[in-house]
């Protein structure tokens, strides 16, 4: 059996991967949507306007939110200034990568030994999705720093955070496996 | 003295507003804990251009001195790349060059 990703010899890509680790990869694109709560998409350029307006406000009390949005400048103006600008336009990127990644894992969902198609267009969408479970992941594990990142390596068995190390430690082996088919 | 209104405060205006886009913005990208060294090479070299080596020149300067300065260019252009190195959950800043 086949596993992990291999080129399709067209530049595309195929995960040959297990059927626990497609329902762990949806069950996270899926919080990640949530969290970012993207303004509803139109293609009536004045209704998404309405939209973007109407969104709620991030909560920048999650560490998490801070970490996938953070502050674009250490004046606060000019931060504020950014987020007026951009911030509608990051979260629904981080919505739409991680939809690419829920529509590509749809077809494999159930199946014993699932095969999923990322084409060319699709790996960047697939590499920043798996990089924001990372950073949600190390947030909430509050890695602030390269000590506390060594630490997060080296839990013990019994620490109530190894379960979440765990994925985090996951997400990084298979994002790095996936650049390495892109990059090999 | 008769008033001109608007007149010469316009012209004024416009000059200021060009020189001050004209100022030349940095994007920083800062190190952090996560993201991987590999990773962050790969967004430099598929985003900027930039080829391997200097790609993973800039990538070691975030990690040894905690930033680096990797685009510079009007404060729009750098928006707009502080907007898409956040895009890929890199720790991004903009601010005018020194």
């Amino acid at each position: 059996m086949r596993s992990g990703f291999v080129r399709d010899g067209e530049g595309g890509i195929i995960w040959y991967c297990l059927a626990f680790e497609v329902g762990l990869l949806e069950s996270m694109a899926t919080q990640l949507v949530e969290l970012v709560d993207a303004p509803a998409w139109s293609d009536d350029p004045l209704e998404r306007w309405a939209n973007e307006r109407d969104v709620a406000p991030l909560d920048r009390d999650d560490p998490a939110l801070l970490r996938l949005f953070p502050e674009a400048s250490t004046n606060a103006e000019e931060a504020s200034e950014f987020r007026r600008l951009m911030e509608a336009e990051l979260r629904t990127q981080k919505a739409s990568d991680a939809a690419i990644v829920l529509a590509a894992l749809a077809p494999a969902e159930g199946v014993a030994e699932p095969e999923v198609v990322i084409p060319v267009a699709e790996q960047d969408a697939w590499l920043r999705t798996m990089n924001a479970m990372r950073l949600v992941l190390g947030a909430r594990l509050g890695i602030d720093d390269d000590k506390d990142a060594e630490l997060i390596d080296e839990l013990d068995p019994d620490d109530d955070r190894t379960p979440i190390a765990d994925v985090y430690h996951w997400v990084g082996y298979v994002q790095s496996l996936l650049l390495d088919a892109i990059t090999g | 003295m008769t008033e001109q209104p608007g007149g010469g405060t316009a012209i004024q205006e416009r000059v200021s507003e060009q020189r001050l886009g004209q100022e030349p913005w940095v994007c920083i990208v800062w190190n952090d804990p996560v993201n991987t060294m590999q990773y962050v090479t790969y967004v430099f070299q598929t985003y900027f251009g930039f080829t391997k080596e200097k790609a993973t020149r800039l990538m070691l300067e975030v990690h040894n001195d905690g930033r680096s300065a990797v685009a510079m260019g009007t404060k729009d252009e750098m928006e707009r790349d502080v907007t898409a190195m956040q895009a890929y959950g890199l720790w991004a800043t903009l601010e005018p060059a020194a």
